[in-house]
């Protein structure tokens, strides 16, 4: 089981938009997936269409292994499921405080679902506290988008040095270029140049794109709606790019 | 974890057009389905010509690309086994699946082919049950089953409904909605809901039939009975030698004619003397019009261990002779098939029947109305005695005749024994057949060795051109036969001591005196 977390400690980056498509990619090419919605606000959920789970309270999460698989559900797509999300999460890091080896408890938690799942994707809430840690410990790989603007850099910069004062291993994040507008001079020049300092870029690009966009509405993966889109086009060619890369497939 | 047993889709069967209209109409309108597709399959099933799959609790099928080997419940397909996928046309034999499925077949199938015994297409109209969140819960599919074609008669009509994880009580709802309208679920399987619609259950096919004979029967009744069952065998073998399925046809059909032919010399004066000559020339014609072929047939299956035996650098000499044997074969395939289809043949057969017909009317010569239990006691002792005898000659330098000649004995000794069978204690009769077999077994390489050995020889003297290469291995070949056939004349002389003991001699008097199990 590999476990790819979609993260950023700045909000509204693409996050959701990538676990969402990034699951539904991987299921599509055959693997056992399971989306693990960490956000309260529940985004990766209602694209789903699957209610929050009221019961799964922050501590029966870490602690009750039996109930966090209860409230795993079928996503309308065979081998997705996905572990929703619910208000309770907020209360993450306050819990995990109590904890001991507080850094720890999210890896132990889905190491029991290693058997039932091939990839694990965590869609991450934007901030950066104690869930975050444990977002860092359990993860193989963690995936960061980046809108090519200058402030996204110095957000990127922080995450970089925040891994490397922690001694987090810095070759599991990968980032790759979010809502890009190809026909906007300072954000080709800004991929451009970041591209040069930080080799974690991958080569595909997510557009900016109506189509991606619509998926509030339309309540499914831009990859099930519109699966010859540009857009839906472009996340089937990251996941298997990051795929590739991480040594999945 | 007790509320989520409901994992598995479960099959509810639709006994016929009329139930699915109702169901239609009332369930299916009242739920909010929501049709996602239809798709059709075509699955065939694979069974040789006894069914071997079938009688091991095994069942092989073709779906797309992807063979699979089941097994089979009581009235549902289980566990997959092995599967492998596959292009092109499907594998007949056991040696030309894929490893993993080849393994197993091997010891099932043996030498017999697999054939399609049932083209299955599987129409499937897929519905979703939705949430008021438009989120999927549940499936639904109708699924009907054709046999033959896309639109061949229906055989099976089930609803399958399929759980998602998560969404337990959604299903648990759904399922006592069907249980309303007095669905049951069912496991069966389309293999047995064919069987189960058609009437025509797997026969099992032997060979040889076991015949249930009673003691007071008339000796003549039984030959009769016995040569009629046997003839019936053959007769069901002739399909698979005009398809040429496979050479077990043609082995059995043998099997039956030569059993006859043993009845016939066995069972001598039973019958008038004119009914009983014309039989025996009949079936000696039979007989000898498939001598040829299966020679061929057995050279042919023994190609690979022909070529083991022999240095790497030779191996390829012998391709020139096995070619020709294939042509060979073919060539007299061709003979026996269209001898099969003749008129000559029909009319033989028919024949045949009407000397049975007659000799059954007519009042029996004097053995022929002795209870056959008396000729039963009579021909068995007899038989052993010949075989004993014959066996504790039998020494290290023994000729070749002499083994022969224990060879038949011992076979016409286990003739005796299989007719008879059903008037002693079977449990008597199967010790006794199994300490034949042993030796039988033994004896049998050994013919098999002297009649290979004649054959190579006469293969390379009776060719026009010389070929040195062919010449050497043959030599080789027939060195080697020679070499195994000096190691087995000693394990005869063994083996015989083995069978003649004291022990088999008690078994034997206990036959004599045993009764057939009650039924
Ligand atoms: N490639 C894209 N083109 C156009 N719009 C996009 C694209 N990717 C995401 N969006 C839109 O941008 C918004 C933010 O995206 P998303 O929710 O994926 O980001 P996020 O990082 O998960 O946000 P949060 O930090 O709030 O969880 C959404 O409205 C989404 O529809
Ligand atoms: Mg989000």
């Amino acid at each position: 089981m590999k476990t790819i977390a979609s993260y950023s400690i700045k909000g509204g980056v693409g996050k959701t938009a990538f676990s969402v498509n990034m699951a539904y990619a991987a299921a599509e090419a055959g693997m056992r997936t399971l989306l693990v919605d960490l956000d309260p606000q529940g985004a990766s959920s209602f694209y789903f269409r699957v209610r929050p789970s009221e019961k799964l309270k922050a501590r029966g999460f870490f602690d009750r292994p039996a109930s966090l698989e209860k409230n795993i559900r079928g996503s309308d797509y065979g081998r997705l499921d996905i572990l929703p999300a619910n208000l309770h999460y907020r209360k993450f890091d306050a819990r995990l405080g109590l904890m001991q080896k507080p850094n720890s408890r999210l890896k132990k938690a889905l190491k029991r679902l290693s058997r039932q799942y091939e990839v694990v994707i965590l869609d991450c809430p934007p901030n950066i506290g104690l869930l975050s840690e444990n977002v860092f410990v359990a993860a193989d790989v963690i995936v960061v988008p980046v809108i090519p603007t200058t402030l996204s850099e110095r957000t990127f910069v922080q995450l970089l040095k925040f891994f490397a004062d922690a001694n987090y291993p810095l070759d599991h994040i990968r980032a790759f270029f979010s809502m890009a507008q190809t026909n906007n001079r300072l954000h080709r020049d800004t991929m451009a140049r970041m591209r040069e300092k930080y080799p974690a870029f991958l080569d595909t690009v997510i557009p900016q794109s109506i189509d991606v966009e619509r998926m509030g509405i339309m309540r499914e993966p831009v990859l099930a709606y519109a699966p010859k889109h540009s857009g839906a086009q472009a996340y089937r060619k990251l996941c298997e790019e990051l795929l590739t890369r991480t040594g999945m497939k | 974890m007790k509320k989520s047993h409901h994992r598995q889709a479960l099959q509810w069967r639709l006994a016929d057009a009329e139930q699915l209209k109702a169901l239609r109409e009332s369930l299916l309108e009242s739920l909010p389905l929501d049709k996602i597709g239809e798709t059709s399959r075509h699955i065939l099933f694979y069974d040789s010509f006894p069914w071997q799959l079938w009688f091991a609790n095994r069942v092989l099928y073709r779906e797309d690309d992807r063979l699979c080997l089941c097994r089979l419940g009581k009235t549902s397909i289980a566990e997959v086994i092995a599967e492998a996928d596959i292009s092109g046309p499907s594998p007949r034999f056991w040696w030309e699946f894929p490893d993993a499925l080849a393994e197993q077949l091997k010891p099932l199938l043996k030498l017999r082919a697999l054939m399609p015994v049932l083209h299955g297409y599987r129409i499937s109209q897929q519905y979703a049950i939705r949430n008021e969140d438009r989120k999927i819960v549940a499936r639904l599919s109708l699924e009907t089953w054709h046999r033959d074609r896309r639109a061949g008669p229906v055989f099976l009509q089930a609803l399958v409904t399929e759980p998602l994880r998560g969404y337990e009580a959604e299903f648990r709802a759904l399922i006592r909605q069907l249980a309303a309208h007095r669905l049951k679920t069912t496991d069966i399987s389309p293999l047995h809901a064919h069987f189960e619609t058609s009437g025509q259950w797997p026969d099992p096919f032997s060979a040889k039939p076991a015949l249930r004979l009673s003691p007071t029967q008339s000796s003549r009744d039984v030959l009769c009975t016995a040569i009629r069952a046997s003839l019936q065998t053959a007769r069901k073998c002739e399909p698979g030698i005009l398809d040429d399925i496979d050479t077990e046809f043609l082995h059995d059909y043998r099997v039956s004619i030569r059993s006859i032919r043993a009845m016939l010399g066995q069972l001598c004066g039973v019958l008038p003397q004119e009914t009983e000559t014309r039989l025996k020339k009949a079936f000696a014609d039979l007989g000898s019009r498939t001598n040829r072929l299966r020679d061929l047939d057995v050279y042919l299956l023994e190609e690979p261990r022909y070529r083991a035996m022999l240095p790497a650098r030779l191996q390829d000499a012998l391709s020139g002779m096995f070619e020709d044997f294939r042509k060979q074969r073919n060539a007299e395939l061709k003979k026996l098939q269209r001898f099969l289809v003749s008129k000559t043949y029909t009319h033989r057969i028919q024949q045949i029947e009407s000397w049975l017909e007659k000799a059954s009317q007519e009042t029996p010569t004097k053995p022929g109305g002795q209870p056959i239990i008396d000729i039963a006691h009579k021909r068995l002792r007899k038989q052993y005695r010949k075989v004993t005898k014959l066996g504790r000659e039998l020494h290290q330098h023994t000729e070749d005749e002499a083994i022969h000649q224990l060879r038949l004995k011992c076979k016409k000794l286990r003739y005796l024994l299989e007719l008879f069978a059903s008037l002693f204690e079977p449990q008597a009769v199967k010790q006794l057949l199994k300490a034949l077999r042993k030796l039988q077994n033994t004896l049998g390489e050994f013919n098999d060795l002297s009649v290979q050995q004649e054959s190579l020889h006469d293969y390379y003297t009776q060719r026009r051109q010389p070929d040195p290469r062919l010449g050497l291995a043959i030599g080789a070949l027939i060195g080697s036969m020679h070499q195994q056939q000096t190691i087995i004349r000693q394990q005869v002389v063994e083996l015989f001591d083995h069978f003649d003991t004291r022990a088999t001699r008690k078994l034997f008097d206990r036959l004599m005196h045993s009764e057939p199990a009650s039924s």
